[in-house]
């Protein structure tokens, strides 16, 4: 179920040991351990029809059915984003590419074109298919984006999409720059939602990492280039690059 | 509530009504005046001793402003 993510190239020291393995061979009981040999954050064991999760790092347990395995996988992603967020790291539901020294996400829901436009302009790189992993710096430096921390890939944009009959770009206001992160960042919607995340009783604790995420959103805000960028399937690099220079 | 300028605009993040307010210029000088003028003769005459409003103007704006982000106008604010 982890197939399409990778969580090996943090970046920070990450606290899970977490692949594909844990999910797959073992039946009886996971426990993910620290990188520093330090007591386990996590701990994951099977129970005759359902998982029980203890993250004893913020006094949190839940349980899950057994048979429910997507909502197994974005719990888990839950906890992971509520860990990298005091690392000053979100992730975006949003296809990631890199262009010489320029990064940039495209965020979106299933079926906005978020691959469709990757594979269109054709980069150096493709950073991520169906995460973007930021990391906030300092004030004066640029935010990265991961998940390879050997490529330095300062992020130049971020963009919504829609599919059209021309190639442009419309600059987005604040109201509509804040919309387009927070619906596509798992992390603002579990926390927001308890529907969801039964297991956190503590109200505080929802209204404490909700503005720390703010917080971390705002840096975003500050520091980047935002557009909705419509295209259709004549798209290629040079039409993005020349697009995004004459706009930013 | 959590306050942040930005694009030229102040962010009000309420989450007790779960509402993001975006304050322009005028809505955030009035936000500020509110923050220690309880009144809304206090605060126009705030207004007109910081901005080059007439009266009017002024008395029109902060009512304005209050209907729309009455919610808001009564907390002081934080950076």
């Amino acid at each position: 179920m982890l197939k399409n993510y990778t969580f090996i190239n943090f970046p920070y020291p990450f606290i899970f040991r977490c692949n594909h393995h844990y999910f797959t061979k073992i039946s009886s009981e996971w426990k993910i351990e620290a990188l520093d040999n330090t007591n386990p954050q996590l701990y994951i064991s099977l129970e005759k029809d359902s998982f029980i999760f203890e993250f004893p790092q913020y006094s949190l347990a839940f349980t899950v059915n057994r048979t429910d395995s997507s909502r197994i996988f974005l719990l888990f992603r839950f906890l992971i984003e509520l860990d990298a967020l005091s690392h000053k790291v979100v992730l975006f539901h949003a296809s990631a590419i890199n262009i010489k020294q320029n990064s940039f996400i495209f965020l979106g829901n299933c079926g906005d074109g978020k691959t469709t436009v990757s594979k269109l302009i054709q980069p150096n790189k493709i950073l991520g298919d169906d995460i973007a992993i930021l990391k906030i710096n300092s004030s004066k430096k640029p935010i990265n984006v991961y998940p390879d921390p050997y490529l330095d890939c300062p992020l130049s944009g971020i963009f919504s999409l829609s599919k059209t009959s021309d190639n442009s770009l419309q600059k987005l206001d604040l109201p509509e720059k804040i919309h387009l992160l927070l619906e596509n960042n798992l992390l603002f919607l579990y926390l927001n939602n308890p529907v969801k995340t039964p297991f956190i009783t503590d109200i505080f604790f929802r209204k404490k990492k909700t503005i720390q995420l703010f917080k971390t959103l705002y840096s975003i805000l500050d520091k980047t280039f935002f557009a909705n960028l419509s295209f259709n399937l004549n798209l290629d690099k040079n039409t993005f690059l020349s697009l995004f220079n004459n706009e930013k | 509530m959590i306050s942040k300028k930005i694009d030229d605009k102040l962010v009000i993040l309420d989450l007790e009504r779960e509402k993001i307010y975006f304050l322009n210029k005028t809505a955030e000088a009035v936000w500020h005046i509110f923050s220690t003028k309880k009144t809304i003769t206090q605060a126009v005459k705030e207004l007109l001793k910081k901005y080059k409003v007439s009266k009017p103007t002024a008395i029109k704006d902060i009512e304005t402003i209050i209907d729309k982000y009455q919610n808001i106008l009564f907390f002081s604010s934080r950076k």
